[in-house]
């Protein structure tokens, strides 16, 4: 092994004086400079010398040219190509943050009161925990729950309630506090949704209090309540009560789920819920 | 210590790439994720930087390793192209090398988390861009019978009988 070491860096020590011209011509018996044939005192072997040596002199060029080509060449492109990486990535980055509705349709046709979704007689009543920075929460939001809601809410089956276990951060908080705002003004489920919607990363500015106020915009609040409501902190302590709730009784991932009052526990496919759903059926 | 050809290694990079990035494509489309835990969610690939025009980078970072390992097995299997292959190469493997130092810098000053995965890929086209560089360098340099060269001791030297 050290013997091997010390023939690599022998080799690159030997590589290292020569110049690539030099590396090039290995093996070659032609005189290193060929501007300068020998003189022979014939003119016409002169003449045809120097013609060789003119020849020798322009594939020389040509070699360079040729390097030049093949390592300057690929590494503007490159230079051209990240250029424009980076200005797209910043540029779609931006455009993310434009606040989109989304069709919230299926929440008018049920019953609700509150963060209480369906018949306030339903048998059957269910909890979900979330936190509206939690990417699995927003897929169960967008992929899922239209199916709950069609099959058991909507059929007066279920009783669906939403109860906030904001974890991620400070923004998961304030979009929590926000959706209580929302709730104040009756429009607790769009305003729910329309946050998923908007969900672009986490503790990024997603939820900042100006994008908040954006949402509430196109969900159609009062924004002037609805800001004093966010500034004022309003629903801070009972978001914050919410979450030792939850905690108390031993949520620690979202969405989480509780049925007629079982335990929390975590799905990993929508048939986990639906079973418990159907088995406490009467 | 076995000796190894650069562009076989070159070659065994982009496959890498191609596991790490397939991956991490996989995860950029997968909607069946239904749990986040604290510290489990996948803060860098939910971040607004994780897309580039709607596609996931996940997946250009997918595309650029199949180009490489394409270009090294057309080069493998017709040496007398290896010049414009491996100038082409080594333009890819350096875009992509500038390309992760700057999603790297995103994920340490701009989102404040780190993906182990996009790092495992920043390393590996940074290990090919070296490769290929270093291949170019061979090539161009010209070493007789080594235009698809060696790295390590030359042959010659090797075969001698250790004194």
């Amino acid at each position: 092994m050290r013997r091997a070491f010390s023939m690599v860096v022998a080799r690159l020590w030997y590589h290292s004086g020569r110049r690539i011209e030099m590396g090039r011509r290995k093996g070659a018996t032609m005189s290193t400079r060929p501007e300068l044939p020998p003189r022979t005192g014939k003119a016409t072997e002169e003449s045809r010398l120097s013609r060789r040596a003119q020849r020798k002199i322009e594939a020389e060029r040509r070699a360079r040219q040729r390097r030049i080509l093949l390592i300057v060449v690929p590494i503007v492109l490159a230079l051209v190509a990240v250029g424009g990486g980076i200005w797209l990535s910043q540029r779609s980055a931006r455009e993310v943050a434009a606040v989109q509705m989304p069709d919230v349709s299926k929440y008018t046709s049920v019953p609700r009161e509150g963060r209480v979704l369906g018949d306030p007689n339903a048998p059957v009543h269910v909890i979900e925990w979330g936190d509206y920075q939690c990417p699995a929460c927003r897929i169960f939001e967008q992929r899922f729950f239209p199916t709950i809601l069609e099959q058991y809410i909507a059929t007066g089956k279920v009783r669906w309630e939403f109860r906030d276990f904001a974890f991620i951060g400070p923004e998961s908080r304030r979009a929590a506090e926000a959706a209580y705002c929302a709730l104040d003004q009756g429009k607790f489920w769009e305003f729910h949704a329309a946050l998923y919607a908007n969900q672009t990363g986490e503790n990024v500015g997603a939820f900042s209090d100006r994008r908040l106020e954006e949402i509430a915009r196109v969900v159609g609040l009062d924004v002037g309540a609805f800001r004093s409501c966010l500034r004022d902190g309003v629903h801070a302590d009972d978001v914050q009560q919410m979450v030792r709730e939850a905690q108390s009784l031993g949520v620690r991932a979202t969405p989480s789920f509780s049925v007629n009052g079982s335990a929390p526990f975590t799905i990993s496919s929508l048939s986990d819920l639906t079973n418990r759903i159907e088995e406490a059926l009467p | 210590m076995r000796r190894v050809r650069w562009p076989h290694l070159s070659l065994a990079l982009s496959l890498g790439g191609i596991a790490v990035a397939g991956y991490l494509t996989l995860v950029a489309y997968d909607q069946s994720l239904l749990v986040c835990g604290i510290g489990s969610c996948a803060t860098v690939q939910n971040s607004p930087y994780a897309k580039v025009a709607g596609v996931p980078i996940a997946l250009l970072g997918l595309g650029m390793y199949v180009v490489l390992f394409l270009v090294g097995l057309v080069r493998w299997r017709s040496p007398r192209w290896s010049e414009p292959l491996t100038s082409a190469n080594v333009s890819i493997a350096l875009a992509g090398t500038l390309y992760s130092a700057y999603l790297t810098y995103l994920e340490l000053f701009v989102i404040h988390a780190i993906c182990q995965w996009c790092v495992a890929s920043a390393l590996l086209v940074t290990g090919v861009l070296l490769t290929e560089g270093w291949g170019l360098r061979t090539i161009l340099r010209g070493e007789p019978g080594e235009t698809l060269g060696w790295i390590g001791p030359e042959r010659s030297r090797r075969q001698q009988p250790a004194p």
